[in-house]
Formats: C-alpha cells, sequence, structure tokens
C-alpha cells in the first residue's frame, strides 16, 4: 500500500464515518442544539455546592424533557437567577468561566425574546468571546510578570501540569522538580520562617517560558480581535480554528473542562451559516475536551 | 439603577426595532423622549455585563489587592500572585513563646477569601476567631482507639486482634511535637465543650498574609508580609 493510496483510503473512511453526523448536525435546529450544549455545561460544570445542584438539576432535566422550555425565556432568565443566586456566596472562588456560563446563560434566554433568536444567540457569542479575551490580553500586557516570562517560568518550574513539558523541552530532571516541590512546600508551610527558597532551573526553562508567554499573547489577541471584527473579513476566516486551537493547546495542559466547554459550546453558536467543518469540529471539540481529565503529565 | 431596570423592562416588553412596527419615539419616565432599540439590547446586555463585571474586578485588583486570578475580570493565568501566592502564617502569642498553628478546617474557606481579597477587617476578623478558639495539642488516636472512648466498652480492650506496633493506639495518645514545639489544633464548638482537661494557654493571636513572587533572574521565590493583624484573647 503507498502513503497515496493510504491516505486516500484514511480520507475515505473518516469521510464515510463522519458523514452521519454530519448529516444529523445539519438538520438539527441550530439553536436547539446550543440550548443543549448550554444544559449539559450547566449540568455538568455549574458548580458543586448542594444549593446550586439540586435547582440546576432540576432546571435542565425538565428542559430536556419538556423540549419548548428550551425557546422560553423565563426558563433561561430563571436558570441564569438559579445559577447566579447558588454561586454568588462563593464569588471571590470562582473561577472566571463560571462568570462566563452565567453572561451565557443570560444571552440564550435574551435570545428568545428577539426575533431571530439564533442571529441574536450567535451576536451574543461572538462579542462574549471576544471580550472574554480581551480583558485576558490586557491583564497579560499589564502584568510585568507575564510580559517578562516570569508566570511561565515560575509555573514550569512548579506546576504539576506543566512537569512533563518542563522534562521534555525544559530539560529538568525528575530530582530537581522534587527540590522544586519541597522547596515550595518548605516557604508556605504554617511553621516555616523562611523568607525565600532557591529553585532549580535550566537555560532552556527559560527559553520555553519566553517561547509561551508570547505564543500565548498572540493567539489570544489574535481571537481577541478576530471575534470583534464581523464577518465576513481577513481574520474573521481563521477566528474559529484559532479558537478551537486555543481550546485543544490550552486545555490539554490546564483541564479546565467547563472553560473549554463554554468557549467551544459559543464558538458554535456564532458559527453561523450552513453547516462547515468548523461546526463539526465545535461539536467533536466538546468531546475531546474530556480526554484532558486523563492526567497525562503522570503518565508521561 | 432605576434607569437601567427601565430599559431593561422596555427592551423587553417593547418592539421598538428602527424601522419595525412601534420604533416611534416614546415618553419616558426621565421626562424626554427616548427610544430603545430594542434588539440591541438583547444583544448587548450579556456582553454589557461582562464588562461592567470585568472593570470592577479590575478596580478591586489595583485598589484593593483583589488576585488578578479571581473576581470574573479574566486575568487568570497572567501573574504568578494567584490565591494560592498568598499564604497565612498564624503564631499563638504566649510571653516571648511563639507557637506556629494551623488555620482549622472550618476557617479555611475565610482563609481563602482573606487570600483572595486581602482586607484588614477580614484579616482581623480571621485573628480573632482563631483568638477565640480553643486550642490543643495534636495526638496520635487511632480509630480503634476513638471507638472505645466514646463507646465506653472497655471489654473491647482486650480484644485479641490489637496490634502492639500500632503507634499511638490504645492509651498511648502522645502530643505530636515538631522541633520542640507541639503541633496544636483548634476545636471545634461541639468539642470544646466536651473538653476534660486545660486548653493550651496563650495571650493573643498574630496574624501574617505573606505573599511570594518569583524572581526569574535568580530562580528565587521571594516571600514578604502583605498584611498583619494581631487578636487578643477574648477572656484576657
Amino acid at each position: 500500500v503507498t502513503p497515496t493510496t493510504a491516505s486516500s483510503f484514511a480520507a475515505r473512511f473518516a469521510v464515510l464515518t463522519t458523514r452521519p453526523f454530519a448529516r444529523a448536525l445539519e438538520r438539527a435546529d441550530r439553536f436547539d442544539l446550543c440550548a443543549s450544549m448550554t444544559l449539559l455545561l450547566m449540568l455538568l460544570y455549574a458548580g458543586n455546592p448542594i444549593r446550586l445542584k439540586i435547582a440546576i438539576t432540576i432546571l435542565v432535566v425538565s428542559a430536556f424533557v419538556f423540549a419548548g422550555l428550551r425557546r422560553h425565556p423565563l426558563f433561561w432568565f430563571v436558570l441564569t437567577a438559579a445559577y447566579v443566586v447558588g454561586s454568588a456566596p462563593d464569588w471571590l472562588k470562582l473561577d472566571n468561566h463560571k462568570y462566563l456560563i452565567a453572561y451565557w446563560c443570560l444571552a440564550c434566554g435574551l435570545a428568545c425574546l428577539g426575533e431571530q433568536p439564533m442571529k441574536t444567540l450567535a451576536f451574543n457569542a461572538r462579542l462574549l468571546i471576544a471580550l472574554c479575551f480581551i480583558f485576558s490580553v490586557v491583564w497579560k500586557l499589564l502584568s510585568p510578570d507575564f510580559m517578562d516570562g516570569t508566570f511561565f517560568h515560575f509555573s514550569l518550574l512548579s506546576d504539576r501540569r506543566l512537569a512533563g513539558v518542563a522534562r521534555a523541552v525544559g530539560g529538568l530532571d525528575a530530582d530537581q522538580q522534587q527540590l522544586n516541590r519541597a522547596a515550595y512546600r518548605a516557604l508556605i508551610n504554617y511553621n516555616s520562617q523562611l523568607t525565600f527558597v532557591q529553585l532549580a532551573s535550566t537555560p532552556s526553562v527559560k527559553l520555553l517560558a519566553g517561547f509561551m508567554t508570547w505564543w500565548t499573547i498572540a493567539l489570544e489577541s489574535l481571537i481577541a480581535v478576530a471575534f470583534l471584527l464581523p464577518r465576513p473579513g481577513a481574520l474573521s476566516a481563521v477566528r474559529d480554528y484559532a479558537l478551537l486551537l486555543f481550546i485543544a493547546s490550552t486545555y490539554a495542559i490546564a483541564p479546565v473542562v467547563g472553560f473549554g466547554w463554554v468557549l467551544a459550546t459559543m464558538g458554535f453558536a456564532q458559527a453561523g451559516g450552513p453547516l462547515r467543518l468548523v461546526h463539526v469540529l465545535y461539536v467533536a471539540a466538546l468531546l475531546v475536551l474530556q480526554l484532558d481529565r486523563i492526567p497525562w503529565q503522570t503518565l508521561l | 439603577v432605576r434607569g437601567l431596570l427601565r430599559l431593561l423592562v422596555v427592551a423587553v416588553s417593547e418592539r421598538a426595532i428602527p424601522g419595525a412596527p412601534g420604533a416611534e419615539p416614546r415618553a419616558g419616565a426621565l421626562g424626554h423622549e427616548w427610544r430603545i432599540p430594542r434588539e440591541w439590547v438583547l444583544r448587548l446586555a450579556a456582553p454589557s455585563l461582562l464588562v461592567a463585571v470585568a472593570l470592577g474586578q479590575f478596580w478591586l485588583a489595583w485598589t484593593v489587592g483583589l488576585s488578578p486570578w479571581k473576581g470574573g475580570g479574566f486575568g487568570m493565568f497572567s501573574t504568578v500572585d494567584a490565591p494560592s501566592a498568598r499564604f497565612l502564617r498564624a503564631h499563638l502569642l504566649r510571653a516571648s513563646e511563639e507557637i506556629p498553628v494551623l488555620i482549622p478546617e472550618g476557617l479555611q474557606s475565610l482563609a481563602l477569601e482573606t487570600r483572595t481579597l486581602p482586607r484588614r477587617e477580614g484579616l482581623t476578623r480571621l485573628a480573632e476567631r482563631l483568638a477565640g478558639g480553643t486550642w490543643v495539642p495534636y495526638r496520635f488516636t487511632t480509630a480503634v482507639q476513638r471507638y472505645l472512648d466514646l463507646s465506653g466498652f472497655p471489654d473491647l480492650s482486650r480484644w485479641p486482634d490489637r496490634d502492639p506496633t500500632d503507634t499511638g493506639g490504645w492509651s498511648d495518645d502522645r502530643p505530636i511535637v515538631f522541633s520542640g514545639v507541639p503541633l496544636l489544633r483548634m476545636l471545634g464548638r461541639e468539642e470544646a465543650l466536651r473538653l476534660a482537661g486545660d486548653p493550651e494557654a496563650f495571650e493573643r493571636v498574630r496574624l501574617e498574609l505573606w505573599r511570594y513572587r518569583f524572581d526569574a533572574g535568580t530562580a528565587r521565590l521571594r516571600a514578604s508580609v502583605m498584611l498583619e493583624a494581631t487578636a487578643d484573647r477574648p477572656d484576657q
């Protein structure tokens, strides 16, 4: 079998296996798909406090059973209110994507009030993604310890999620990583009197940190600008792939699956027009994100 | 706030898309003509909320030291200064002695809030809670011993499967000591009421909030005090 025939066979196999799913996606009501993705997001990643869990589960299950609720603005407003009231006591502990989920849920309700719900939802999705990345980039540009590479340098030395990359690319060995973790624990321990500890590093870690810094700034800035511009435009053609690249590259390392899920759902919602590859990729991203929960770093 | 609410109510209840029927100017409560492009409200309400919260988070971060990672401003992964980079060191003070203590589980939530949004009032409140607590030495107590203590069945102590090598089993409930300093724990309210012996004596609590920063040039992690609070023991 030559490489050409092998790749042709693989392509044909991919088309045959994905076609039924693509057809199903094409036939489905786009707003209903977005609503279902959002409901699953709420069910799986809204949060753990019992005051939140009970209300969200009741509402989400109701909307899955009674399809009409998924297009009813009042349902979405009640869901948003239940989520906000349940999460508010923990506002200082919540990750940022929990806020984004609330805005998205509200946007679903507001879209139901519009003349063209899907169009309104798509507009909200595009703007929410753009704003989320704009603020993210602004914070990074304003943080001296991000811009000079310090943040990623420290993360590579101390964050378990980056331990595999630090070993493979940064040249740190297991003993150095163990020393760094011991130093960190010694500094923050309750009976410590230390004011500083020395971490083990390598020149390659510093180089890698520099690359990660500029890669992050470049990709997030591209997403922010591309999603801010309405279609059609030069940047808008690549924005979906940029967002998918961000989801794939970021959440493989920092598995914040809820954040990836809300971004993929909003990405799917704003990608208008007839079914295209990006629609399929956004749905696939929801599934692939689950694989990020496997602790790859410990398996390396 | 009233104006915003009115905007939302009108946006939800009226059809005022420019060019559409019902888009005529309306007399508002504020006494002047205004028209609500309903579709724009539906499109911009959620993003505006995001902007408002994010700007509020910016303000809190720059003015009172809220960690950029929290508060809905999307500053995560932008700085080393995460809530985990801020840590507490608590000491019970007794004459010239300083006994370092762990923040008890029941106060961890308050401690995390204080680390995330460091305010003097919050730190003082936490110090007062620590000063008002009953502190006793940690002791090795096995599950079997605890069961025996609570059940009051002394016969069970003669069970044949007793493991003589079990550290701290049965009556051997020695305090845990690190470098000559006993490890103390704060009792919960119920536990404190049932306490038979004397609690650890102290006069006040000193609580320090520290923050580390990473010096990339020397690869050193340096910690410094952000805030400090003391609280006297209530019965002193």
